[in-house]
């Protein structure tokens, strides 16, 4: 018997379920370079920028050639000179249909996630193209 | 709000049912002002007619909402069907303004295993999607899902408690009830505390033990379990409900070390030679201060694969230390480890850093046992040891990893755990099950590692290594594939909290 492929439900699913619910961030004062140096060591594309430990701008790999190296910036400027302040953020119980609503709305590829309005983490359209590689439940037996 | 839990009542049994002890209890609930109680299955021993009578009689006596789950007990005889006349639903979604309870049957039919099989599975997590914004997420079931200390050899019997524990800590669920095994335990696991109530009134408890159950009481900034025993002792533990997500002070960078494991050195096409001479560039560009082999050197224990898992580690410019897998022991492995090797318990240490290798293989089994006698030994080396940091290394994992079907394989992991956490040891290190995980129970941070270079693993990540940078205030885990060297964050967590 023929079954008709079914479409993917995972578009529903909140994206708490698929973020790692920790940001890596610097210090609004540090330099551009203490910035650059932290996302090499731990290579994301992204970091949060803080101001007495509440998070107030993020920068992207994009900002960094854009505003820094494009700009002729030195790498001792602070970096919030080259933060994006306007946050984008969705609810962490939003779908990732939600979000990825939102990325090409805003035309952006990082996005904010937030619980009771408190940044908790922060997903990245690559992040959501590995959605499949994350819904790994083996299906050990029927019942 | 407050809850109250027990579990494993088994009522009716003429040998084993203390009556006078549920009575009390059942007294407790009406009188303590409790918003509802839960409890976690085994209302009978051998789920008979009489024995449900006498179990629903007594529950009927509770003045508040109550949630109810079958266990094994509940469904010997074909009793499961009985439940459902006598107690309630085996499975189901409970409301109570901002907390949502979701229960689970996860009895086998005449068995003392467990499983949450694949439509319950598909159950749970569609209502933890549809509840993801709860303020307070309680998940019900009857079998422990980490391993239970005091517990003897059925220390962990959930198949799938692997793939349950990453769903419960992706979905962030903050409460997880459980009974099983008649010992009261309580862990806190990232941000989810699991407990065990032990048993409210039968006589078959553990090690001298009396009967227990909990009250859970939950605000906005904490989680307080009390574990009341029926000699009036009472155990308090108080867990945060607010959680450190944002790392910017990472403070001075003490120490890089490389976990791998099953690298099945051999000249059989299971051991993946271009996969290793990825992973041997990879791990030089990261330079780290130390190699740790988690098992699985070779795919058997003869000669010629030492031999030649030796030409193949000379290839890695890193110092390292090695702890066996049953495979590396099998055969002439005893022997082979040893004069390859050295010592079956090897040890790193520098001034601030110990990492204590745990041999637990057993010749020709695929059961593993550190056994009474030397776990003592183990926990008085690691508490006299003067360093800051202190890690244990072995082969079987000591938490249920997603993806592979718990087998409990580490006989006394129960009691393991329950020591290593209580010693606030910083790092454990496992290397089995072919899937990395890494996740946080109590103070200590567990690491588990796919396999390096062998054919055989289960993770569409693909062969890796972990790399585990030990920061002043945080110890931060990546998972390194290792043919293409993609890296993922398995975790950060923060060193001397409060």
């Amino acid at each position: 018997m023929n079954k008709q492929p079914q479409p993917s439900k995972s578009l529903d699913i909140p994206v708490r379920r698929f973020i790692t619910k920790q940001l890596i961030a610097v210090s609004k004062n540090s330099t551009i370079q203490d910035a650059a140096a932290r996302m090499c060591e731990f290579e994301i594309s992204s970091i949060g920028i803080t101001d007495d430990g509440n998070i107030i701008g993020i920068v992207t790999d994009k900002d960094m050639k854009k505003r820094a190296l494009g700009a002729g910036r030195s790498p001792k400027d602070p970096v919030h000179e080259i933060m994006t302040p306007e946050l984008v953020s969705v609810d962490i119980n939003s779908t990732i249909n939600d979000v990825l609503k939102l990325m090409s709305k805003e035309r952006v590829k990082h996005i904010l996630i937030t619980e009771e309005n408190k940044f908790v983490g922060i997903t990245t359209l690559s992040d959501l193209e590995d959605l499949d590689l994350q819904e790994l439940e083996t299906l050990i037996s029927r019942d | 709000m407050k809850i109250f839990h027990f579990s494993d009542i088994h009522a009716g049994s003429k040998k084993h049912f203390r009556e006078e002890n549920l009575l009390h209890i059942i007294d407790e609930i009406n009188s303590g002002n409790f918003d509802f109680a839960i409890f976690t299955g085994d209302a009978t021993n051998e789920g008979q007619r009489h024995e449900y009578e006498i179990a629903s009689r007594m529950l009927d006596k509770i003045d508040v909402p109550l949630v109810s789950i079958p266990g094994n007990h509940d469904a010997r005889s074909g009793g499961i069907k009985l439940f459902e006349e006598y107690i309630g639903q085996q499975n189901g979604v409970f409301e109570f303004g901002d907390a949502v309870v979701i229960y689970v049957n996860s009895a086998i039919g005449d068995s003392n295993d467990g499983r949450v099989g694949r439509v319950k599975f598909n159950m749970l997590k569609k209502a933890l999607n549809e509840h993801s914004d709860k303020a307070i997420k309680i998940l019900a079931i009857h079998h422990h899902i980490l391993p239970i200390p005091m517990s003897g050899r059925e220390r962990n019997v959930l198949a799938n408690a692997g793939d349950l524990l990453d769903l419960i800590q992706k979905s962030d669920v903050d409460l997880v009830v459980s009974g099983h095994r008649h010992y009261p335990n309580v862990y806190e696991v990232e941000n989810t505390v699991f407990i065990n109530a032990g048993t409210a009134s039968s006589e078959k408890t553990r090690y001298g033990d009396v009967n227990s159950y909990c009250t859970i009481e939950i605000d906005e900034t904490t989680k307080k379990v009390t574990t009341k025993r029926l000699n009036g002792e009472n155990t308090v533990q108080e867990f945060p409900r607010k959680y450190k997500r944002i790392f910017s002070d990472f403070g001075e960078h003490k120490f890089r070390a490389v976990q791998i494991s099953n690298t099945y050195f051999s000249d059989t096409s299971s051991f993946l030679s271009q996969h290793y001479e990825e992973a041997v560039k990879s791990i030089h560009s990261f330079d780290p201060d130390l190699l740790i082999h988690c098992g699985g050197i070779v795919k058997e224990g003869i000669p010629r694969n030492y031999d030649y898992a030796i030409e193949q580690l000379n290839k890695m410019n890193v110092p390292m230390v090695f702890t066996p897998a049953a495979r590396d022991i099998n055969y002439l492995g005893y022997h082979l480890f040893n004069r390859h090797f050295g010592d079956l318990d090897q040890r790193y240490t520098n001034e601030d850093i110990l990492f204590q290798g745990l041999s637990t293989p057993q010749y020709d089994s695929s059961v593993g046992v550190v056994g009474e006698t030397e776990r003592k030994a183990l926990l008085d080396r690691l508490n006299k040891a003067p360093q800051e940091f202190r890690s244990v290394y072995l082969h079987h994992n000591i938490i249920p990893i997603p993806h592979s079907r718990e087998k409990g394989l580490l006989e006394d992991a129960g009691d393991l755990l329950r020591e290593l956490v209580d010693a606030d040891i910083d790092l454990v290190l496992t290397g089995t099950s072919y899937h990395a995980y890494a996740t946080r129970v109590g103070k200590t941070v567990i690491a588990n590692v796919n396999s390096l270079s062998s054919a055989y693993q289960r993770s569409r990540f693909g062969n890796s290594f972990n790399l585990i940078d030990i920061y002043e205030k945080a110890i931060v885990i990546s998972e390194i594939n290792s043919f293409w060297g993609k890296r993922r964050l398995l975790g950060i967590w923060e060193r001397n909290q409060a």
